[in-house]
């Protein structure tokens, strides 16, 4: 945070009744609050910590749906949509992502370029409650499906395409294994950290694209409401369920898959998956889900 | 006689050169303005490099892509009229782009749920 | 002399005339119910659609993110009003979701005034 550059130099004149000491002292809490106001970018204090962003948007959903515990979001809009949720448990009876699982499971099992496998990186593949988290030597945020390029160069094999059908299928087999897990993302403490949370954090509240969405626009100011005859879901549920099975893919795709198709649907211009655009947004709605179960691969329109 | 024939040979002599020096200064002034494929071209600069500052700043749209890619496919293609036409458009769309990003570099902040009022308070001091 | 003096003045005078004349016409549109065009552009999908978050008229499956758009013509009596809101509505409220059809270029000035024209109907 820099102090240097807003003007502080307040007259000190034609100030009768205050004393000059409380007056400076009345000044330094003007002008720091200035400068929060000011370079809002650049300090962590302008935004409210972690902590406090997670209570509020826990409060705000609470205020929203006061009929829904805060962790029903986990099924996103099957929380609050009766009917559709029927239609959607019905689907669920046969999971047209097993095949998938079942993929990701020889996959998962195949020997890399070094004859080691990812179980060497994984161990038994129930990981996905650790990610994504901040690694502070490489000072950027290490999601499940960067983890597992990583687990690839380390043992000499190729890296898999982020948008590619084989990266899906290892974390979804990963996924499944790690059902019920609760997300449990540290909280951001060093600069780095915050830096990167923060950047997820104004991504969310950003209007974005020709259409000048947000995506708190939907998610937060109409959470619950409809577009055509689609309801919008809440926030915190967002990262629960992934790798997903959207009907419209009929095909598991990644979060980040979602992200993309998100920015499109405002008409801006989609960043790559795992980008660090993407990565720090999953950071933050993974940081704002914690205490929510993990119940990925599950089906969404 | 001489003379009188001097004067209006120099006159229309004059005449000429003005004339000529007019239509000159016009013709160049009018090729990078009016040739069409100078024309287009020029449009299809000025709109890649505002698209890229649209891109950099993180709020590229998709219609301005989309009109950029057509104004470089019809000026390769030879259609400068199309391509003067998407162009502008892409360039357009792309300053409403870098307006839109001007706006949310603070308006943002503004947006974001506020902490439960028991936690308001601390939340300002620093 | 004057022949050569003659063509060029004719030659300056066709440049000058072909610098005039290149603003392109108007064209006009051949369809004749304006307020059927409106219709068609707020209900389509990929250019106004309204109905993804209004319920208007006759619509089907609208959404409810925004206000019904019912008796127009007494909640904005001046035309430029609504028009504005159309444009741009983040100007009366820097909050609201809707998108500045205007101003973004969502859509272009013609389209906007049919839109316009038919909400008024409503």
């Amino acid at each position: 945070m820099s102090f240097k550059k807003e003007p502080c130099n307040y007259s000190l004149t034609n100030s009768p009744g205050i004393s000059i000491p409380a007056l400076m002292n009345y000044l330094a809490i003007a002008c720091v609050v200035t400068i929060l106001g000011y370079t809002g970018l650049q300090s962590p204090l302008a935004y409210g910590d972690p902590t406090a962003d997670r209570q509020a948007m826990r409060a705000l959903y609470q205020k929203r749906f006061p009929d829904i515990p805060v962790e029903a979001h986990k099924d996103g809009v099957y929380a609050f949509d009766q009917d559709a949720r029927e239609q959607w448990l019905e689907l669920e009876d046969f999971p047209p992502y097993e095949i998938a699982i079942d993929e990701g499971e020889e996959l998962f099992n195949t020997a890399l370029a070094d004859g080691a496998s990812y179980s060497d990186c994984f161990g038994d593949g129930a990981v996905k409650g650790q990610y994504p988290y901040f690694d502070e030597n490489r000072s950027e945020v290490i999601t499940l499906e960067l983890a597992i390029n990583d687990c690839r160069s380390q043992h000499d094999d190729q890296p898999l395409a982020y948008n590619g059908p084989e990266i899906a299928r290892v974390a979804a087999y990963i996924a499944f294994l790690s059902r019920d897990q609760i997300i449990a993302v540290a909280e951001p403490t060093s600069p780095a950290a915050l830096a990167a949370y923060n950047d997820g954090k104004r991504f969310y509240s950003s209007r974005k694209g020709q259409l000048n969405f947000a995506c708190s626009s939907c998610h937060v100011q109409l959470a619950g409401k409809r577009l055509r005859s689609e309801r919008l879901s809440a926030s915190l549920g967002h990262v629960t369920h992934w790798p997903a099975y959207r009907l419209k893919w009929q095909d598991v795709g990644s979060l980040h898959r979602r992200f993309a198709r998100c920015n499109q649907q405002v008409r801006a211009e989609p960043f790559a998956q795992q980008s660090p655009e993407y990565r720090n947004l999953e950071y933050f709605l993974t940081y704002i889900a914690n205490g929510l179960p993990l119940n990925g691969p599950a089906i969404r329109k | 006689m001489n003379s009188s024939n001097n004067k209006i040979g120099s006159a229309i002599a004059l005449a000429l050169m003005l004339i000529a020096g007019l239509l000159l200064s016009a013709c160049t002034k009018q090729s990078p303005n009016h040739d069409p494929a100078a024309l287009a071209k020029n449009a299809v600069d000025q709109a890649q490099t505002k698209y890229q500052a649209s891109e950099q700043a993180a709020y590229a749209w998709v219609p301005a892509k989309v009109a950029l890619t057509l104004a470089t496919g019809a000026f390769e293609a030879g259609d400068m009229e199309t391509a003067l036409i998407e162009a502008e458009r892409a360039t357009m769309l792309t300053e409403a782009s870098l307006a839109q990003a001007k706006v949310e570099q603070n308006a943002w902040l503004e947006r974001f749920p506020k902490p439960p009022a028991s936690t308001t308070e601390t939340r300002e001091k620093p | 002399m004057k022949i050569a003096f003659t063509v060029l003045l004719t030659i300056a005078a066709m440049i000058s005339y072909s610098v005039m004349a290149e603003e392109p016409l108007e064209q006009t549109s051949p369809i004749a119910n304006p307020l059927e065009q409106g219709k068609a552009i707020a209900f389509d999908r990929s250019v106004g659609n309204c109905l993804a978050c209004h319920m208007i008229d006759d619509g089907e499956l609208p959404g409810n993110s925004g206000p019904p758009l019912l008796q127009m013509k007494l909640r904005f009596p001046d035309r430029e009003v609504l028009r504005a809101q159309v444009w741009d509505a983040t100007v009366r409220n820097p909050n609201t979701v809707m998108p500045p059809y205007g101003k973004h270029k969502i859509l272009n000035d013609k389209e906007l005034d049919l839109v316009v024209d038919y909400l008024l109907s409503l």
